[in-house]
Order: C-alpha cells, then sequence, then structure tokens
C-alpha cells in the first residue's frame, strides 16, 4: 500500500549521481542511439580527462556525491578507462557502467569487478547476429557483446542485458530472455526508441514501434513473462502504464532521478544529461573552470526544474495521477521534442492522443 | 455509561479506482494526492464505513482471505492511520461523522 510520489523539494537537492558520458566517439554505430556519437574505431576522439574526472568528482563529493554513471559514446574506448575506476573506487562510489561490450576483455572485467558496488549493463538488441548487427552498425559486434557478458561472468559480475525494442526485433523478447540467462546475465531490460538523435530517424524510417504496440508489450513483460524466466525482465515506460503491483515491489521503477544528477559530457560541459550535446539551453557550464557547486545551486535551469516539477508539466502529465512519481518521464527528451521544460512526455502524449492513456490514470 | 465508539469512515469526496489486476488507486479529486492499494487494501477500504471499527475489519478480511498473516490488525491499523493522514478517511463517533 504505497504513496505514489515524492517529497517537496526544500532547499538544494544533493547531488547524488553524476553522467559522465566519456568519450565523444563510439566504436558502433547504433541506428537508435539517442547520444549519436561520432564513429570512432580508433580512440581518437576527444575524452574526459582524467584530471578532470577527478577535479569534478572532488568538487562534489561535498555535495553529496554517491554514485557515478561511466557511458558514452562507448565508456570502455577511454584510453585510460582503469584509472577511472580507480578513482571511484578510492573514492567509496557506486559506479554504473553502460556498455556496448566490445572492448570488455577478461582484464577490463577483473578490474571493474573490483569494485565494491558497481552496476554494469551490456546491450544487445537481438537474439541473432543479423538482427543485433543491423541495429548495431558494425560486423562481428554481437560475438564481442556475448563474450563481454561471458568475461564479466566469469569476473563475479552479473551484468544487466539492455534491448531496445523495435519492430525487428519484437518477436525475439523470450529469445532474447532465454539468452540472457544462458550466458548468466542478472536481468534484461527493454528499452523503447528515444525520438532524439538518430532516434528520430529510426521512427521516421517506420522501424520503430507504434504505441498501441509498445503498451501491448509493456504489459506482456510486466505481467505474463515474469512467469515464464527466474530473470528480472523489465520495460522502461513511464509510470502510468505500468502495474501498480510492479510499482510497489519496486521492481522495475526506473525514474530519472532529475533533481539529484549533473551530467558531465565528453567536451568536459556540465548538462542537464547526454542532452547536452543537441541542446545548448540544457549546458550549464564548463567543468573544471565554473564551480561545480556555483552551477549545481544557481543554475536557473536547474532552480527551475526543482520548484517546478512535477506541479509546472503541461498536458497530458498534468492531469496524469502518476505524476508526482514519475516526473514527467523524461525532461531532457521532453525539451528536445518541444523547446519546453514543461511539455509532457511523448509517450504519454501520444498515448493521449490514440486514446490509449490508462483512464484509471488521470485525475 | 458505554465508551463512545469511534470507527473510520470514508471520505465521501474520495474515489477508488479498481484496475485490471484488482490493485487499486485511491485519490482526492481535489489535491490529486493518490496512494495505491492492492487487493486487501481495496477489501479494508470497502469495510471502512463508519460502522466497523478496525477489529471488525480484520475479522472480516480473515473470512475473506485464506492467507491473513498474524500481524493483520496492526498492518490495518497502520493503513487506516495512512489514510486518515491522506486525508481519504475521517472517523464517526457513535455513528456520526466528526
Amino acid at each position: 500500500m504505497n504513496e505514489i510520489g515524492c517529497k517537496p523539494i526544500e532547499g538544494t537537492p544533493s547531488l547524488r549521481s553524476i553522467y559522465f558520458y566519456l568519450t565523444e566517439g563510439c566504436n558502433l554505430a547504433c541506428r537508435h542511439c539517442w547520444i549519436a556519437p561520432k564513429f570512432d574505431e580508433s580512440g581518437i576522439m576527444p575524452a574526459i580527462s582524467v584530471d578532470l574526472f577527478r577535479k569534478v568528482i572532488d568538487e562534489a563529493l561535498p555535495l553529496g556525491l554517491k554514485e557515478v554513471k561511466l557511458t558514452g559514446g562507448e565508456p570502455l574506448m577511454h584510453p585510460r578507462f582503469k584509472e577511472l575506476l580507480e578513482i571511484a573506487r578510492q573514492k567509496n562510489l557506486s559506479v554504473i557502467i553502460e556498455t556496448n561490450g566490445l572492448l570488455c576483455t577478461p582484464d577490463v572485467a577483473a578490474e571493474i569487478a573490483r569494485l565494491p558496488n558497481r552496476f554494469v549493463s551490456v546491450s544487445i538488441d537481438g537474439s541473432d547476429k543479423a538482427t543485433h548487427e543491423w541495429m548495431r552498425g558494425v560486423p562481428g559486434c554481437f560475438e564481442k557483446a556475448k563474450n563481454a557478458i561471458n568475461n564479466l561472468v566469469e569476473a563475479g559480475v552479473r551484468p544487466q542485458i539492455i534491448t531496445t525494442l523495435i519492430r525487428r526485433n519484437a518477436s525475439q523478447i523470450e529469445e532474447i530472455v532465454g539468452m540472457a540467462e544462458h550466458l548468466g546475465a542478472s536481468s534484461v531490460k527493454f528499452n523503447v526508441v528515444m525520438p532524439t538523435g538518430r532516434g528520430e530517424n529510426l521512427r521516421g524510417a517506420a522501424e520503430t514501434l507504434s504505441i498501441g504496440e509498445l503498451i501491448r508489450i509493456g504489459e506482456y513483460i510486466d505481467m505474463i513473462l515474469p512467469a515464464k524466466t527466474k530473470l528480472k525482465v523489465f520495460f522502461d515506460s513511464p509510470y502510468a502504464f505500468r502495474s501498480l503491483s510492479s510499482i510497489a515491489s519496486g521492481k522495475g521503477c526506473f525514474r530519472c532521478n532529475i533533481f539529484n544528477i549533473i551530467g558531465v559530457i565528453a567536451s568536459g560541459q556540465y548538462a542537464l544529461c547526454g542532452i547536452g550535446y543537441h541542446v545548448k539551453d540544457l549546458v550549464f557550464g564548463l567543468a573544471g573552470t565554473d564551480s561545480l557547486e556555483r552551477v549545481w545551486k544557481e543554475n536557473e535551469v536547474l532552480n527551475s526544474i526543482r520548484s517546478g516539477i512535477p506541479d509546472r508539466l503541461e498536458g497530458i502529465c498534468s492531469k496524469c495521477l502518476m505524476k508526482d512519481a514519475c516526473l514527467g518521464s523524461c525532461i531532457a527528451q521532453n525539451f528536445y521534442r518541444t523547446n519546453n521544460i514543461w511539455a509532457p512526455s511523448w509517450f504519454c502524449d501520444m498515448a493521449y492522443s490514440d486514446g490509449l492513456f490508462p483512464k484509471s490514470r488521470i485525475r | 455509561m458505554n465508551k463512545p465508539k469511534k470507527t473510520p469512515i470514508q471520505n465521501p469526496l474520495t474515489v477508488l479506482r479498481v484496475e485490471f489486476d484488482d490493485w487499486a488507486i485511491l485519490f482526492d479529486p481535489d489535491s490529486a494526492k493518490t496512494l495505491g492499494i492492492n487487493p486487501t487494501g481495496v477489501a479494508v477500504w470497502k469495510l471502512v464505513d463508519g460502522q466497523r471499527g478496525i477489529e471488525e475489519i480484520v475479522e472480516e478480511i480473515r473470512e475473506k482471505f485464506s492467507d491473513v498473516s498474524i500481524s493483520a490488525e496492526k498492518e490495518t491499523s497502520d493503513f487506516i492511520d495512512e489514510l486518515y493522514r491522506n486525508g481519504f478517511i475521517g472517523y464517526s463517533l457513535n455513528g456520526v461523522a466528526q
């Protein structure tokens, strides 16, 4: 019997997590990537320096930092990745790593395993080579991703597999879960293509699923699939589309902790998150030069979000009974789409327009 | 002289929406305060009628569900408190709403 909501923010919230978009390049060319980094097999593209990484963390610790997320681009392409892990370990930070797995050798996996608090996800977008590599754009990456999971499991880290659902892999859900079980993964999370970056093109090319199809798949993953596997399975949809039982259990309740995070993109700029690559209004300063404390406490956009979310959300989000918990789902994406920080979630907006928004969740 | 009987009673403005899996949302249309409740919570809510006390509610829940825990009275009491804190219920004294 859980209250659905969040407590009002009093004063400046703690900065619990920093998302480091470590590299400007990526060794894959994924059709759905919302960041859309430049393709870079050689690792010569800019990356956040070790000194800057350390300096940002040192500035963030007094503000409440507990966790860093290492993403990209492709974080394992960072030329001094192991040093970054060591810094996080010395500072007693939890570490989340989002990787495509290509560079996750036994040696790297062992370094990750040394972290006392870590969570690793490896992206696999199909149960077979053809589907995964169509999505990811580089031949040979399917076997390498599976090898990465093997290496992590052997080192004692059971990663999560993340699959972005599109039309051509939607029929492979059970096979992907079976593969995850076989490989020793801990869970599988199914994502929706965000209409941002290359994801926008993928939607335009009619490769993505309709809102109606996504809602039905979400119900299947939420209610039926758990009985068929020992793994945890999640579907990353807005709160309004999740059953109350799954919300109450905490199962798959992903929420952007927008009040407690900041991003550092590969150019060394502070941003709301990776959206800073696309939306200059959501870039807040230069790490290492501008004081993080000042950015965190005084930036107008951050303060506006703190005071306005969820009460100022518009459209269907303003009428949704889940808005105190959901917080508009993804404010960065909402802004990208509309240039309005209070705009509703695109997913919920489309579902509402199509008459598919759950009536029991509307005020 | 009998001790006055204080019993929980639903706030008539509170809306209950039962969903496909028998979980439900309670909400106040004015404040949009929202609470998700499980099927047992729904059963308790339906018994909050200003006539039954907590002991009577628990007794009926035990009759209705086979796997009621031994701490059901405490859990129900906590749930009723939560409903009261959120303004979803009030109390009546000897059948008169307070």
